[in-house]
């Protein structure tokens, strides 16, 4: 063992014993209890799933305490409204690489401020952003997990984290966000299985399933910003029995255009039949601006102005939150008494080879 | 109707045929005119085609905006008109009995006046079903000088597999034809603009009661709306939701009129496609792994009140 694989290590038991759990959870608890148990409605409507997709600006937090004041403020607000499900932004638990020394003082795209490719100049050497992922990932994670679970129980809600980039068990990186209960626990985690080319060039890697969680809330699925660009995703998830498909983005768009948002989760909710829900990050980091607008999604004949959207964000790059009440079981009905036409000979005449002969 | 002319190709899942070489292979012209024409086409349709296509001298693709079904008089007025204007044109959809089956039938003639390209719709919904029609099963691609051509007709518009096998074996410019209730521009919207939105090739888009349209990527059409033609007033596009748009209350191009024909037009640049295919390549981050490990059931039946299956 050489002598930086034993300062690398060292570093890494500093940052998990500076953000240990229970130092966090005492912390989380004192400011969320007493808010949760004012917050915390009856549900009002039994027929109706209340649930909030939050816009976030995006920061870069060197102390974790910030980022938990932060998300316990946001699901305060939800949980007021009497929502149920809470959904995060992609890249919300990125927002976290602050506690790394070096990129903790780095924020906004402005020109003062540091871009990634920057910073990775300035660490020196051959480091790689799936080096500095790998190192801080599981901080990032444990950090994440603490947070989401103690606000989940302390607010009775499940809640969709949001997604950050971390080591998988084969040590790849991926970009991947979790479901939590209402009692805390990990209900389910999903990687991101169609990828940016920007993600593809810093070495992320694509996960390989889209996972149906089934909750009190009814079946939810929770695949990642570019997997809502590729009908396959929701045509899984929709088959798998998802009621609910919950899409958290960051798209590094400074121009944003209601057109291209337009092809992401409005689409495939339309082709699918199921209830959408986009979490949008907006916002300056580290020499991206992200734009984006949450918003809740249904088929068109679900909608009383046959548009498919319940409610959108007002604005593209501001914090808001959006709630809705979906009614699972009039999405039923509707599913059922849509007749759909199969074709089982043309996809055994073009599955799976087709997809092996993309020409670029 | 019974055989096909030209140089098509009927794609079994690529890689087993000449899918494979398909791109850009004899592709010599990158850009080019292309038109949707809407009129009363009931008497003398054959000279007010002709008069107007004069005045569209270099107008490559035709489609018209007509009933569907046409006869053997007819289909011989459309063979001689492409022949003696060197275009290629789509009269639409026809109906072909073959055996004892029928199938809705989406034809092209060339410039030779042959019928070049056919496709049998590929989901029969319960109308089509009701009326007798049968689907067909496999998808068919013209290549041509400006491009691989294929088409997209009626139901196939609202299933994204046909849009995406039409991109992998190599599609261009995809022709279509649809029937929505009037005005549902939302409808629409998920139809052929998200194939073309979510596959990254061009469509000629010929809609009864919707709007006619030409479609690009967003990235390389007005205000970025995925809409080549008509073009409409920018505050519109980028001010108000994309049905408004659709209203084209105030059109700036796209649109000629001729005597009573309403002509849709635009230009069509496979430069331009095939820059946005490069910088932004949608389909080489297929995840061909995960869709094998759901399996084909789950990612193409389509479950609710399951029907035919050919």
């Amino acid at each position: 063992m050489n002598l930086e694989t034993i300062k690398t290590g060292l570093f890494k038991k500093y940052l998990n014993w500076k953000y240990r759990t229970g130092k966090l959870r005492r912390y989380i608890n004192k400011i969320s209890r007493d808010l949760a148990r004012e917050g915390i409605n009856n549900r009002e409507d039994q027929s109706e799933v209340k649930v909030a997709a939050f816009q976030v600006k995006m920061n870069l937090y060197n102390n974790p305490l910030d980022f938990i004041d932060k998300m316990n403020s946001l699901v305060y607000e939800a949980v007021k409204e009497g929502a149920e499900l809470l959904v995060f932004p992609e890249n919300n638990l990125i927002q976290l690489l602050g506690i790394l020394p070096g990129i903790g003082d780095q924020q906004g795209s402005d020109e003062e401020s540091s871009g990634i490719d920057e910073i990775l100049a300035e660490l020196g050497g051959n480091i790689t952003i799936t080096d500095i992922l790998a190192f801080i990932g599981p901080v990032i994670k444990k950090i994440a997990i603490t947070t989401f679970s103690e606000l989940s129980r302390n607010y009775q809600v499940y809640i969709m984290t949001g997604t950050g980039m971390f080591p998988g068990s084969d040590g790849n990186i991926y970009n991947s966000g979790l479901l939590i209960g209402p009692d805390g626990r990990i209900i389910g985690q999903q990687e991101k299985a169609h990828l940016l080319p920007i993600e593809s060039e810093w070495g992320i890697k694509t996960g390989d399933k889209l996972g149906v969680f089934e909750t009190r809330l009814g079946k939810l699925a929770f695949p990642v910003c570019m997997d809502a660009t590729y009908f396959e995703s929701f045509r899984i998830l929709a088959n798998k029995g998802a009621d609910i498909v919950i899409i958290p983005i960051a798209n590094p768009d400074p121009d944003y255009n209601y057109w291209t948002a337009l092809r992401g989760i409005w689409g495939r909710v339309q082709e699918s039949k199921v209830y959408g829900i986009k979490s949008a990050m907006v916002g300056d980091f580290l020499g991206f601006t992200f734009t984006g607008q949450a918003g809740i999604y249904a088929p068109l004949e679900m909608t009383a102005d046959r548009s498919g959207i319940i409610v959108e964000a007002s604005t593209p790059d501001q914090e808001e939150v959006v709630i809705a009440g979906l009614n699972l079981e009039q999405l039923q009905k509707f599913r059922a008494s849509c007749k759909y036409p199969n074709n089982k000979t043309l996809w055994e005449n073009y599955f799976p080879q087709v997809y092996y002969s993309v020409r670029l | 109707l019974t055989g096909v002319c030209g140089d098509v190709l009927s794609t079994g899942g690529s890689g087993k045929g000449p899918g494979k070489q398909l791109r850009y292979k004899g592709v010599e012209k990158m850009a080019f005119q292309a038109c949707i024409i809407e009129g009363n086409f009931d008497q003398d349709e054959n000279a007010k085609l002709k008069k107007c296509l004069k005045q569209l001298p270099d107008c490559t693709f035709v489609l018209l905006k007509r009933q569907d079904d046409f006869n053997n008089e007819q289909i011989q007025t459309y063979s001689n008109l492409t022949r003696e204007l060197s275009v290629y044109l789509s009269p639409g959809i026809t109906f072909v009995k073959k055996g004892e089956e029928l199938y809705k039938t989406g034809l092209l003639f060339n410039p030779e006046g042959e019928v070049f390209l056919k496709q049998q719709q590929l989901f029969i919904n319960q109308q089509d079903e009701e009326m007798g029609f049968v689907a067909g099963s496999m998808i068919n691609i013209a290549r041509t000088e400006y491009g691989n051509i294929g088409f997209i007709i009626g139901e196939d518009c609202w299933h994204p597999e046909v849009g995406r096998f039409l991109a992998l074996e190599g599609v261009d410019l995809v022709l279509a034809f649809n029937e929505i209730e009037t005005g549902s521009y939302w409808q629409q919207l998920a139809g052929i603009w998200s194939q073309v939105q979510q596959n990254q090739f061009f469509a000629m888009e010929v809609s009864r009661g919707g709007r006619d349209l030409i479609h690009g990527p967003c990235e390389i059409t007005p205000y970025r709306t995925g809409i080549l033609a008509p073009v409409g007033d920018e505050q519109k596009a980028l001010g108000s939701k994309p049905d408004k748009y659709l209203e084209f209350s105030g059109t700036v191009d796209g649109i000629s009129i001729f005597e009573d024909l309403k002509v849709t037009w635009a230009r069509i640049d496979l430069n331009r496609l095939k820059e946005i295919r490069e910088s932004y390549p949608l389909l080489k981050h297929l995840n061909p792994v995960l869709y094998q490990k759901s399996g084909p059931e789950e990612l193409f039946t389509l479950r609710g009140g399951s029907r035919n299956e050919p």
